[in-house]
């Protein structure tokens, strides 16, 4: 039994009835990572002592036989976003190579409570701002079913660290599509909550008003186990929302889909797509409606402006909570010595932000600044309300959308570094949800010439245990969440 | 309305921005961030084609309320805690460059 391709589900089965070790399981992890991650390159920072420490204490909690949770003794890595005591956190970019938070992120913390081991800190696209994880400062990830090929971003660490088992789930975060878009191109799974499910307090904000914290794992039951730890109101975040947190996984047992309304939305399907993609996700949905849903079209006609709503929103606000990096408090600080305050700013910012990060906040700004905030910032807010309407409109008459996450699979490095709209416009059916207020679940659905296919199952606000439970239906019936890359 | 504000832009613009957010940049790095800037900011021209006449720009509400704590005194962070991560400090301070006028650090 190859213990790190094990699932939460199975493993923790194995850890209640002995026959593993949180220690054990901990160690075959650490030393896949060892194994595997100088090739695929998903880790930033391994805290191998401190991971042993907790899946010790975990064995004896095991041992006395409580308080136990679902991820009691499960090892498991997190997005460089997310504050994480005494541990190094980067976001991928030079400006913070050296900041140690001194607090835990509200998701971290709660995962400690639930017994949860932290084995270490995954890459990303440089604060978040990505589509294939090659904005790292540090070193591209690379995907584990193919190295020549992106593993998607920004959450690309993560989705590439689940997919090859060097951590059982990983905790990402999705801001424009970067929980769903590495899960779909390394063929595991990965939800975005709706905004506020997730309290994001300890999370390194990118874009305020769209960041969502979400787990990537290998399945949707496995989705359901996590969410139910990290979910729920945070008197630390005025955003987090108090409706109560249901047991996910208690909806998720059937196999069948009777009276489930779906809806393929039209504009997903429309030119540029993959023909492979686009063959894997219609055979999926006639997989659906075998299962009892019930299946028809609709429409969200201000599709084709979401990149432009979201890369206008997104730019603006990053730019707003970028300005935090002065040189003062935290951070890199250039020269050390013997400048004016604005020359600290002006060179410190120059070098400690990557290319990426420096387009897209000047674009922000150029976005709010006078005689353009009307026409760019203003003009995106108006069409967001549309396109929060396009959905509100579909969830009248249906309960779950299905669509592509991508519309090809997995790119090559280096194939649109250059072109930063290309990138951009890779973004194309994940955008949506984030300014919409929808959640949504990607899983795998496919391959196309060896490469995972992703499709997405987006679901109205607070809709999660809908779609976990579509998701669960699928993969009862389907075997692609079971395929494994670099497996012996 | 215009369609091409995206030509609006210019390496004298460039250079504007990236000074009120303090950001320096080499002459190569304003060259090539004002032509992927242009190229952006026409694909963003696009939304001028949508009718907007009448619809309010989105305003963030949190779902059902925004729900803020009980005003209730708690221990904030340690101060050695906050200054672990200060690039400079003296005295239990975070160090500041001098911000008016000009002369030494202090």
């Amino acid at each position: 039994m190859d213990l790190h391709a094990l699932t939460i589900r199975k493993a923790s089965a194995l850890l209640r009835s002995g026959e593993i070790t949180s220690v054990a399981l901990t160690q075959a992890v650490l030393d896949r990572i060892a194994a595997v991650d100088p090739a695929i390159k998903a880790y930033v920072t391994v805290c191998e002592d401190a991971a042993l420490q907790e899946a010790t204490a975990a064995d004896a909690r095991l041992q006395r036989g409580g308080p136990l949770t679902p991820l009691t003794g499960i090892p498991y890595g997190v997005k460089d976003c997310l504050s994480t005591t005494g541990v190094r956190t980067t976001c991928s970019s030079r400006i913070l190579e050296n900041y140690v938070p001194r607090y835990d992120a509200t998701v971290i913390s709660r995962l400690r409570e639930a017994g949860a081991v932290l084995v270490g800190k995954q890459n990303m696209d440089e604060f978040g701002m990505g589509s294939s994880c090659e904005n790292s400062a540090f070193f591209a990830t690379r995907n584990p079913w193919a190295f020549d090929r992106v593993p998607g971003g920004s959450s690309g660490g993560s989705a590439a660290a689940v997919a090859s088992g060097m951590g059982l789930f990983a905790l990402g975060e999705d801001t424009g599509g970067s929980i769903r878009m590495p899960a779909s191109f390394c063929g595991v799974t990965g939800l975005k909550p709706t905004y506020g499910r997730v309290p994001r307090y300890g999370l390194l904000a990118l874009v305020s008003s769209f960041d969502s914290i979400g787990p990537l794992t290998h399945d949707a039951w496995d989705a359901a186990l996590v969410l139910g730890a990290i979910a729920g109101r945070d008197p630390r975040d005025s955003t987090s929302v108090g409706v109560p947190v249901p047991g996910y996984t208690s909806t998720m047992t059937g196999e069948r889909l009777d009276g489930v309304r779906l809806g393929v939305p039209i504009e997903y399907f429309a030119k540029g797509i993959d023909p492979a993609v686009e063959c894997a996700v219609r055979t999926a949905i006639t997989h659906l409606e075998a299962l009892g849903a019930e299946v028809r079209e609709v429409s969200l006609p201000h599709t084709e402006h979401a990149i432009s709503i979201y890369y206008l929103i997104l730019t603006a606000e990053a730019s707003s909570n970028l300005a935090r990096f002065d040189g003062v408090r935290f951070g890199l600080s250039e020269p050390p010595e013997g400048v004016d305050i604005v020359e600290r700013y002006l060179k410190t910012r120059g070098k400690g932000f990557g290319p990426e990060v420096k387009r897209r906040i000047m674009l922000g700004t150029f976005a709010l600044s006078a005689g353009y905030y009307d026409a760019y910032y203003l003009r995106a807010q108006r069409v967001r309300t549309l396109l929060r309407q396009d959905f509100a409109h579909a969830f009248e008459v249906v309960d779950a959308l299905i669509a592509p996450v991508s519309p090809t699979c997995a790119f090559k490095i280096g194939e649109k570094v250059d072109d930063p709209l290309q990138m951009y416009l890779s973004d194309i059916h994940v955008v949506a949800a984030n300014p919409g207020g929808v959640c949504s679940l990607a899983v795998p659905c496919g391959f196309a010439e060896g490469l995972p296919v992703g499709m997405q199952i987006i679901g109205p606000p607070m809709g999660e245990a809908g779609v976990l439970s579509v998701g669960a239906a699928y993969q009862a019936t389907t075997d692609w969440h079971t395929r494994r890359p670099m497996a012996e | 309305m215009s369609s091409h504000r995206g030509q609006m832009i210019d390496e004298a613009l460039v250079k504007h921005i990236a000074f009120l957010i303090r950001l320096e940049l080499t002459d190569a790095e304003v060259a090539t961030f004002n032509k992927q800037l242009q190229s952006i900011v026409g694909y963003f021209d696009r939304l001028a084609e949508v009718d907007v006449e009448g619809v309010p720009p989105y305003q963030q509400v949190a779902m059902g309320r925004a729900q803020l704590r009980e005003d209730a005194v708690a221990p904030s962070m340690a101060r050695e805690d906050f200054l672990s991560n200060a690039p400079q400090q003296q005295d239990g301070f975070v160090r500041v460059p001098v911000v008016l006028g000009g002369g030494e650090e202090g």
